[in-house]
């Protein structure tokens, strides 16, 4: 058990370390002059020095690398190219603007979703899960951007519950930003749903037709029982990757809902570091996304272990089987 | 064991049926779109800006006076070219290194689940920012950054496809004539994930609509005055109260081609057995 | 029909009257029991036997009141404890199910929640009618059912071995105190010296608790062992109903006699080895000092291994350990031994799947290397995987699988898989000739030529296990590994495939190693048996020796174990 999560780790940590390099290469070593790129065409020579000085082209590609991973471990992400000030600090900000946004979103959908999986798994084929799968077939389809745009019509125009955009700009404090919070979290909210719940639906079936929840009922269990003890638990494992995938979507920042609602998340930051080419900035947003994919990918992993005892690599099963019957 | 109702499944095919016809429609548009009004997509008219539905604009006009209609027929060509492009590169690409994972299987299956792994954790939209600020907004870095984007999770999809092929008696028995790695891969293991690679190309496609379309409404996909169903919506929104049609069009267009692609990979599932909803996860 | 009841005064526990079943498909009704009647009284026990599609398990789910999706009752009625199952309301429903008729599910492995303790499983099915579910009552219960260490109930279900799981099952089914219980292909899943504790156990439990019993199986001698009264189906229909001595003994349906013939005995006393099918080439009293050199010129050793260790991945365990054995020419070794016995490695190892650590392996390509009658000279390669073989030695060593669905690929025709070897080895080489000898393998296997147009989806289990057979012939080996080739398949079939095999043997002079692990089947086909049991091999010699003189313990438990009808149609 122990070993095995040892190893889990250490495979996120190899995920993560593999993720910077893609991220720096990507960025910094491919061919091409970045700075010039970054600059224009008519940039003077000067510039273009100073520049390339900035992010460490100067030096091999190796070493560059090494001392931009040796930054971010010790928590030096490195300045702005626009503002100048630490990167740090500028995605602190911004990161915990999304979170205020993200973790209601994430508790709703997620709580919401599941439930209305297992609702249409057990009226599978009737008017309750047709419904419910139309409505997530056609909310998959539907960009985020067409929702959040018919949601501030229909709100903030039509009638004005909610305001519709953040007016405060990237100093906004929380009392300012919470009454505008929910549009955008109905938004995220509809766009991961779909998916969760058709997985939700898919496993849930699944699970239902196996032997042991038959014999569940068989033996004479209420249906509910049968369903929360039996079914619901081993249904959700395939579900979790999908929720952990729906979250690491949302953490590393909802570019186009925050754009659209004007909400000074790390999307936002994301969108501005590109129009200004803040190279700094898109490669730290990269690497903190990155270890929130990983991360919620470990947890979700780690939650899988939990519920399902065959995931915890005990060796007891194979020390009993020889000595079986024997006697 | 399990019994197949047969009832909803004949549903699903009629769905999948429209679903295949909405995206069949999408695309003839798309290519005739030129030869079936008499505007131009691109010419602005500052006489003509805003108005409403008319005999002659049937949808009403822009905020540059150019035809809704016009520019809404036209405005899946970008979307639909980029994602048949990206689309092909990423599924060949996903199912040759998702099946030569599956096959290896040990350090060298660890190996690309690693790297893949690493793609997979930079979100799609910010890898592409990423891509597009360095190497700019063509048409080929899209595609290919698109494809870069999405091959990673094909591949896994279609290794998990092909781990229990790989342990079928088929392929042992082509081992055990002592066939190479290549052979048997090409003659006995992709033809049994040639369902699922199916599946994942009209979902992948409908994903690259919504991706490519998202970027144009960022404004880091087509460029203006290039008419595209993304960039429409960005450009026309804020006359929404005015004329809404100019924003609603390209919405019913390409909801209308992406709720096509997903009904039509449902039923491809449905009938090929490939449970498509559980891996949403890649 | 009926078999005379004379349970005097008693009302039958269950009154299955006229019952048909079937389920829609599109638009159609298709019929998976049709007027099926029989009666169970207190304490009896009834079988319903036949093999897969027969419609027997459907009946007796139909007693728990449970169809399968999308079927339907459309005509008779099951009567339980008195009361109409399929009219009862949900709650009374619920009581009965567990309360009055309990259910063990064919497979343990995939009847217990893999997530929840099976303390708690059992206590779940004690509270749900209304019973004492405290740790004194679940251990009594365990202790009924022989779990053995009560600690073992703390465990999850993955952590039991077979055995223990279908006692749980057992356990859990027992806990309400139902008057019937009903088993599902109870001991299918499970090893012979396992199926025999709990065919044991299911005597014992029957004679304390007076339970009647309803046995779901395809196996006539697990039938023989605990069934009063037997119901043959086919194809959803009564075949035959009557008392079980009877029906076995002097079958009175066709098609009776036909499952009597075919089911695997062991026989014990004979003389003979195997069988009595081709009585001028096997000679069982060849016991090593080569007494049956008269039959066929040459009968050296094809294949021969010394001190042969396998494992699967470096770090693990041995799961081969000192494999010796020799192969006779034109003769067939069986390998015996229970799940996890290194039997199946055996035959991967030989086939070039896995690499062999240590040892040494000789072979005899080609016939006239084995005629000279001694051992040929070790190879090195032939411890090493197939991709590092010869050619020669490649073509010569062909494998037969276990599981016939997963053994030919779905994409590919019939005629397309034996082609490939044909091709791949250069045995013929024009198209014609390609064609020609598909449509003679096919012809030699006991099918035709119209068999290379079909994808193996159009065909039978039977048929796809003796395409594999063709498809392991086209290389025109001279050593065969059939790794449990008959398993999954019914008896009837079994027993003609088995047959196929044996002429091939004879027509091709072919060599076999036969890997199994029923006795009953082993001894229909084998010249000599290596038994084995964790990696190695405790006892080997010709099976004569092995089947009905052993002299390990290990061998004679195995035996004793075997469950067959030769004491039920003998008695």
């Amino acid at each position: 058990m122990a070993q095995l999560l040892i190893r889990r780790i250490l495979t996120s940590v190899v995920t993560l370390l593999l993720a910077s390099f893609l991220v720096y290469f990507a960025t910094s070593a491919l061919p091409g002059d970045v700075a010039q790129q970054l600059l224009g065409q008519d940039a003077t020579e000067e510039a273009l020095a100073q520049m390339r000085e900035d992010l460490g082209l100067e030096q091999s590609v190796w070493a560059g690398y090494a001392a931009w991973l040796g930054g971010i471990l010790t928590g030096d992400l490195g300045t702005s190219l626009v503002s100048g000030e630490p990167v740090a600090g500028i995605i602190g900000g911004a990161f915990g603007n999304t979170l205020l946004i993200a973790v209601p979103a994430i508790v709703i959908g997620v709580a919401l979703s599941l439930a209305l999986g297992v609702a249409a798994a057990v009226r599978r084929g009737r008017g309750a899960d047709t419904s419910i799968s139309m409505i997530s077939l056609a909310a998959m389809s539907i960009p985020e951007f067409v929702i959040a745009t018919l949601l501030v019509l229909v709100f903030a125009i039509a009638m004005p519950v909610f305001p519709a955009v953040v007016l405060m700009g990237d100093d906004a404090g929380l009392g300012d930003l919470l009454p505008a919070v929910w549009l955008p979290v109905v938004t995220l909210v509809l766009v991961m749903a779909a998916y969760i719940i058709r997985a939700m639906r898919s496993s849930t079936i699944d699970t239902m037709a196996t032997e042991y929840a038959l014999t569940a009922e068989l033996k004479g269990l209420r249906r509910r029982d049968v369903l929360l003890r039996h079914v619901v638990p081993t249904a959700l494992l395939p579900v979790l990757p999908v929720i952990a995938i729906n979250i690491a979507w949302l953490l590393g920042g909802v570019v186009v809902v925050e754009t659209i609602f004007n909400y000074p998340g790390l999307g936002a930051l994301m969108i501005d570091s590109v129009s200004t080419r803040d190279l700094p900035v898109l490669q730290a947003i990269a690497i903190v996304t990155a270890t929130v994919y990983v991360s919620v990918n470990l947890v979700a992993d780690l939650l899988a272990m939990l519920i399902d005892p065959r995931q915890r690599g005990t060796t007891r099963s194979r020390a009993a089987a020889p000595k079986e019957e024997t006697a | 064991m399990s019994t197949q109702t047969a009832a909803p499944r004949q549903r699903r095919i009629t769905a999948a049926g429209i679903g295949a016809a909405a995206v069949v429609v999408t695309i003839l548009i798309a290519l005739l779109s030129p030869w079936l009004t008499p505007y131009s997509a691109v010419a602005t008219n500052a006489d003509a800006a805003l108005l409403g539905p008319t005999p002659a604009h049937w949808l009403g006009t822009d905020q540059y006076g150019r035809d809704v209609l016009t520019r809404t027929l036209e405005g899946g060509r970008y979307a639909l070219l980029v994602a048949f492009l990206a689309t092909s590169i990423a599924v060949t690409l996903g199912t040759l290194v998702g099946a030569v994972a599956a096959y290896a299987d040990g350090w060298l299956d660890e190996a690309i689940s690693r790297v893949l792994d690493a793609i997979l954790s930079v979100p799609a939209v910010l890898a592409l920012l990423l891509i597009v600020t360095v190497f700019g907004q063509g048409l080929w870095v899209i595609v290919l950054a698109v494809s870069i984007v999405y091959a990673p999770a094909v591949a896994r999809v279609v290794r998990g496809a092909a781990r229990p092929v790989v342990s079928s008696g088929y392929v042992a028995a082509a081992r055990a004539r002592g066939e190479r790695a290549l052979p048997i891969i090409g003659r006995e293991i992709l033809p049994n994930v040639l369902d699922t690679v199916l599946v994942e190309f009209a979902m992948r496609a409908s994903w690259v609509v919504l991706l490519v379309s998202t970027l144009s409404f960022l404004g880091f996909g087509a460029n203006p005055p290039t008419p595209d169903w993304g960039l429409m919506i960005q450009e026309n929104r804020t006359a929404l109260t005015v004329a809404p049609l100019g924003t609603v069009a390209p919405i019913v267009s390409l909801a209308v081609l992406v709720i096509g692609l997903n009904l039509a990979a449902d039923g491809l599932a449905k009938r090929m057995g490939v449970d498509r909803a559980a891996r949403a996860a890649a | 029909m009926t078999p005379a009841r004379a349970q005097a005064g008693a009302d039958p526990v269950i009154d299955v009257a006229n019952v048909s079943i079937s389920y829609a498909s599109g638009t159609r009704m298709v019929p998976v029991a049709r007027n099926i009647t029989f009666q169970v009284y207190p304490g009896e026990a009834i079988a319903l036997v036949g093999e897969s599609g027969s419609g027997k398990s459907t009946i007796a789910r139909a007693l728990l009141g449970s169809l399968r999706a999308g079927s339907q009752l459309v005509g008779g009625s099951v009567r339980v404890g008195g009361a109409d199952v399929f009219a009862l309301p949900a709650p009374e429903l619920r009581s009965l199910r567990g309360g009055t008729v309990a259910l063990v599910a064919q497979n343990a492995g995939h009847a217990l929640t893999p997530s929840l303790r099976v303390s708690t499983q059992i206590a779940e099915a004690l509270r749900a009618h209304g019973l004492d579910a405290s740790a004194a009552r679940i251990t009594r219960l365990a202790e009924l059912v022989r779990l053995g260490d009560p600690s073992l109930l703390q465990r999850y279900p993955h952590e039991l071995s077979g055995g223990q799981q279908q006692r749980v099952a057992i356990a859990m089914a027992l806990a309400a105190e139902p008057e019937v219980l009903v088993l599902d292909e109870p001991t299918t899943a499970l090893d012979v010296v396992t199926q025999r504790a709990i065919l044991d156990l299911l005597a014992e439990l029957r004679s304390t608790l007076g339970v009647a019993v309803v046995l779901v199986s395809h196996d006539l001698g697990v039938v023989a062992e605990i069934a009063d009264t037997v119901l043959v189906m086919r194809r959803g229909a009564e075949v035959e109903y009557g008392r079980t001595a009877q029906v076995l003994r002097a079958p009175g349906a066709e098609y009776t006699r036909t499952l009597v013939a075919a089911a695997p005995r062991l026989d014990r006393d004979a003389a003979q080895g195997p069988g009595p099918a081709d009585p001028e080439h096997r000679e069982p009293s060849r016991d090593g000092a080569g007494a049956g050199q008269a039959a066929r010129p040459g009968p050296g050793p094809v294949l021969a291994c010394r001190g042969l260790d396998v494992r699967y991945r470096r770090g693990a365990p041995l799961a081969v350990k000192g494999f010796t054995a020799e192969i006779m020419s034109g003769e067939t070794l069986a390998v015996v031994g229970e799940s996890g016995s290194g039997k199946s490695t055996v035959a991967q190892a030989l086939a070039g799947l896995i690499a062999a650590e240590n040892g040494e392996i000789s072979f005899a390509a080609t016939p006239s290397d084995a005629a000279e009658g001694s051992a040929p000279a070790p190879r090195s390669d032939l411890l090493k995987r197939a991709g590092r073989r010869s050619l020669q030695v490649r073509r010569a060593i062909q494998l037969v699988f276990q599981n016939a669905d997963l053994a030919l690929n779905p994409r590919r025709t019939v005629g397309d898989s034996i082609a490939r070897p044909l091709r791949y080895f250069r045995v013929v080489r024009s198209r014609a000739q390609i064609a020609e000898r598909v449509e003679s393998l096919l012809t030699e296997v006991g099918l035709d030529g119209s068999f290379a147009g079909r994808v193996p989806a159009q065909l039978s289990g039977g048929q796809r296990q003796r395409i594999g057979i063709a498809r392991a012939l086209a290389a025109e080996p001279s050593l065969l590994i059939a790794d449990e080739i008959t398993t999954a398949l019914d008896v009837s079939v079994q027993a003609e495939v088995l047959d196929l095999l044996r002429a091939l043997q004879r027509r091709r002079g072919l060599s076999c190693l036969f890997i199994s692990h029923d006795l009953a089947v082993v001894q229909r086909v084998a010249d000599h048996v290596a038994v084995m049991k964790s990696g190695e091999i405790v006892e080997q010699g010709t099976a004569g020796q092995i089947l009905i003189a052993p002299a390990h313990p290990y061998t004679r438990q195995l035996l004793d174990s075997t469950v067959d009808l030769s004491t039920a149609v003998k008695e």
